[in-house]
C-alpha cells in the first residue's frame, strides 16, 4: 500500500496576462519578493506525474533548477491542487478541501531559508506555533515541543533567541516546528541548500534519525549528490515529467546522461567511474567511500 | 590591483547590548593574479569582511587601501584620496547572494547596461559592454530582449553576474554565486568565473560554503573563523589542515578525505586522486 501516489498529475500555474503596463510592473514587483516565479507562459509546470511513496521511506527529487521539483513539492501538503491528475496522500485525496488540514498535518514542510520559516522570538515558542493554531491545549503544546527539541538536539536552546542560532541550528528549529505536529511525512525543499557544511550535516543527520527511529517518511529535493547516496529512491525530474526513477545505484550508474538532467557524479562514484574507464577492473556500482577502499584492498591480495 | 586590510576590526551596534564583534583585527592582502576562496561557518565574518572589501562598509577601526591608496582610514580621507577613491571603487565588483532578486530592468539586455551607464559610458559602449558580458556568462542572444523575470533561475544568476562583470572590475567578488543551482549550473557559473579570471590575470574572490568547489577552482584559501582569518595559504596547502577545518564546522572535500583514509595524502579533485591510485597500482 503506498503512503503517497501520485497518477499522472498535470499542473499548469495561471496565466497572467502582462499586456497592461500597470499590470506587468506590479507583478514584477510581486515577482521579486517572491522566491519561486511564476511560470507566466501556461505551459505545464507538471506533466503526467505519476510516483509512488511507501510509508517509512526516504526518497529523494533531483534535477535542474526549474524541472518541476518544487511544484509537485506543494502538491504534496495541497499548497497546490493538480489541474489533471490525483494526488493520494495516506489515501485521502488532496482535492478533498474538507480534508485540507488533515493532510497538512500529514505532510510537513521545511523549505529552503531559515531565516524565513522562523516566527517565534523564543526558540520553543516557535515550535508551538502550529500546535497554538491548532487550539491544543498548552500543557500538551509544552510535551509535544519539548519532544520535537529533543528529536532535533535542540532541547538545550529551548529557551534561546533564534536570531543566534547557525543556519543548521535554525533548520532544525524548522524541522521540529513541523514535528510537533506529528507528521507521517515531511518534505524537504532544499533546506540545506544555504547551509555551510556543517549545517548540511547537522540537517540530513537529523532527518535521517527521524526517518530510522520514527519511521516518519523524508522526501528531500535537493542538489547535493551526496545527500542521496542513503536514499531508498529517487526520482528525477525533467521539464515538468519524471525522467529517471530508481536506487541511488540505478540511477548514478546511468553515466554521462546525467549531466543534462542537472545531476552531477557524487565524488566516491565519479572516482571509481574514471578508474574504470582508465582499465581498472571495479564493481560499477560503488557510491560509498566504504565500498571503494574494500573494492581497492580487494585488488592489493 | 591589491587591497590590503591593516588591524581592521568590525563592531555591528557598538556600545549596545547587542555589540558584536564580526571582524576582529584582520590583516590581509588580497589580489593580484588569483582565484581566491573565503571559506568560513556562517556567523563566522564573510559578508562583513567582503563588504569592507568593496566599500559598502567602513571598518570600525583600522585602514583599507587600493594599490596604497586607503579607501579608509582613520581620520579623514583627504580631497585627492576621495576622488580617486570614487575611480577605484569602480574597479571592485560585488555580487551579493541570490543576485537574481536584484534584476529590475525592463529587458536582461537593459538591466546588465546598468552599471556602465552609471560609470558614465555612451550608450553605444554600454552596449557593447553589455553584450560582451553577457555572452562570457553564456547567455543566447536569444534572451536578451526578454523581461529578466521569464527566464530561468540559472539564467537569471548570470545575467545578475553579467550585470557587474559588465563593469569589467578588477576585482570581483562574489557571495555564494553558485548557492541553490542545480549542478550543471554550478559548474557554468565557476568555470565562466574560471575563464574571466586567467584571462584577464585579474582578482576573482569567491565566497562559497562547498569545499568541493574551492579546492576544483581556487588557488589560495582563506579560511575565517569567528570574526579571525585563521587560515590563509595555497588551496593545497589549506586543505591538508583537515583537523582543523574539521573544528570550524568545515572540512575538506569528500576525495580528499578518501584518499587520505587509504594512505595516499591530500587529493584536491577526483582526477588527482584517480591519477594516485592508478600509480600505486601502476595501471
Amino acid at each position: 500500500m503506498s503512503f503517497i501516489k501520485a497518477d499522472k498529475i498535470s499542473y499548469s500555474y495561471p496565466v497572467i496576462d502582462d499586456t497592461d503596463e500597470f499590470d506587468s510592473k506590479k507583478k514584477k514587483e510581486e515577482e521579486t519578493t517572491q522566491p519561486e516565479p511564476k511560470k507566466s507562459r501556461g505551459e505545464n509546470a507538471l506533466k503526467e506525474v505519476s510516483m509512488e511513496v511507501r510509508q517509512g521511506q526516504f526518497l529523494c527529487i533531483l534535477g535542474r533548477n526549474g524541472s518541476g521539483k518544487s511544484t509537485f513539492a506543494k502538491h504534496l501538503n495541497a499548497l497546490l491542487m493538480p489541474s489533471e491528475g490525483t494526488l493520494w496522500v495516506d489515501d485521502i485525496d488532496t482535492k478533498a478541501e474538507d480534508q485540507i488540514w488533515t493532510i497538512r498535518k500529514t505532510v510537513g514542510m521545511v523549505f529552503q531559508n531559515p531565516d524565513n520559516q522562523i516566527i517565534g522570538s523564543v526558540v520553543d515558542e516557535d515550535v508551538a506555533f502550529g500546535l497554538e493554531n491548532l487550539g491544543v491545549p498548552s500543557e500538551e503544546i509544552q510535551k509535544e515541543v519539548a519532544s520535537a527539541l529533543e528529536g532535533v538536539g535542540m532541547s538545550e536552546f529551548a529557551k534561546h533567541s533564534p536570531n543566534k542560532l547557525s543556519g543548521g541550528q535554525k533548520q532544525r528549529v524548522a524541522v521540529a516546528g513541523v514535528l510537533a505536529m506529528r507528521p507521517k511525512c515531511i518534505v524537504l525543499d532544499e533546506s540545506t541548500a544555504m547551509l555551510d557544511p556543517r549545517g548540511r550535516r547537522e540537517v540530513m543527520e537529523t532527518v535521517k534519525k527521524l526517518n530510522k527511529e520514527l519511521g516518519i517518511t523524508i522526501i528531500s529535493i535537493t542538489h547535493f549528490m551526496e545527500e542521496t547516496l542513503d536514499a531508498d529512491y529517487i526520482y528525477v525530474m525533467h521539464k515538468g515529467a519524471v525522467a529517471l526513477q530508481g536506487t541511488p545505484k540505478e540511477i548514478f550508474s546511468r553515466g554521462t546522461e546525467l549531466y543534462a538532467l542537472g545531476l552531477w557524479f557524487p565524488q566516491i562514484y565519479h572516482l571509481a567511474y574514471i578508474l574504470r574507464e582508465k582499465g581498472m577492473d571495479l564493481p560499477d556500482d560503488i557510491i560509498h567511500a566504504a565500498e571503494l577502499k574494500e573494492a581497492l584492498e580487494q585488488k592489493k591480495k | 590591483m591589491i587591497i590590503r586590510l591593516e588591524n581592521v576590526n568590525y563592531i555591528y551596534n557598538p556600545g549596545t547590548a547587542e555589540e558584536v564583534k564580526a571582524i576582529s583585527d584582520v590583516n590581509l592582502e588580497l589580489g593580484g593574479d588569483s582565484f581566491t576562496a573565503i571559506i568560513g561557518s556562517t556567523g563566522s565574518g564573510k559578508s562583513t569582511l567582503i563588504q569592507m572589501l568593496n566599500g559598502l562598509l567602513e571598518p570600525s577601526s583600522g585602514s583599507i587601501t587600493y594599490d596604497g591608496v586607503p579607501i579608509y582610514k582613520e581620520g579623514k580621507l583627504t580631497k585627492e584620496e576621495k576622488k580617486a577613491l570614487r575611480t577605484l571603487r569602480c574597479r571592485v565588483g560585488l555580487v551579493f547572494q541570490y543576485p537574481e532578486y536584484q534584476l529590475f530592468e525592463e529587458n536582461v539586455l537593459k538591466d546588465v547596461c546598468y552599471g556602465p551607464k552609471n560609470l558614465g559610458f555612451s550608450k553605444e559602449e554600454q552596449e557593447e559592454k553589455a553584450r560582451a558580458a553577457l555572452s562570457a556568462v553564456g547567455l543566447s542572444e536569444s534572451l536578451y530582449d526578454k523581461s529578466p523575470f521569464e527566464i530561468s533561475g540559472g539564467e537569471k544568476r548570470r545575467v545578475a553576474i553579467a550585470g557587474v562583470l559588465a563593469m569589467e572590475p578588477e576585482v570581483l567578488i562574489l557571495d555564494e554565486p553558485t548557492a541553490g543551482l542545480d549542478p550543471l549550473g554550478k559548474s557554468q557559473i565557476l568555470e565562466l568565473l574560471k575563464k574571466y579570471q586567467q584571462e584577464r590575470h585579474v582578482t576573482v574572490i569567491l565566497v562559497s560554503h562547498s569545499m568541493e568547489e574551492v579546492a576544483q577552482y581556487a588557488d589560495r584559501v582563506i579560511a575565517l573563523y569567528k570574526a579571525k582569518v585563521v587560515l590563509d595559504g595555497s588551496t593545497r596547502e589549506v586543505f591538508s589542515h583537515r583537523k582543523e577545518l574539521e573544528e570550524i564546522g568545515l572540512g575538506v572535500p569528500e576525495v580528499c578525505a578518501f584518499t587520505q583514509s587509504i594512505g595516499l595524502g591530500d587529493t584536491l579533485t577526483v582526477e588527482e586522486a584517480a591519477e594516485k591510485i592508478l600509480q600505486m597500482y601502476k595501471l
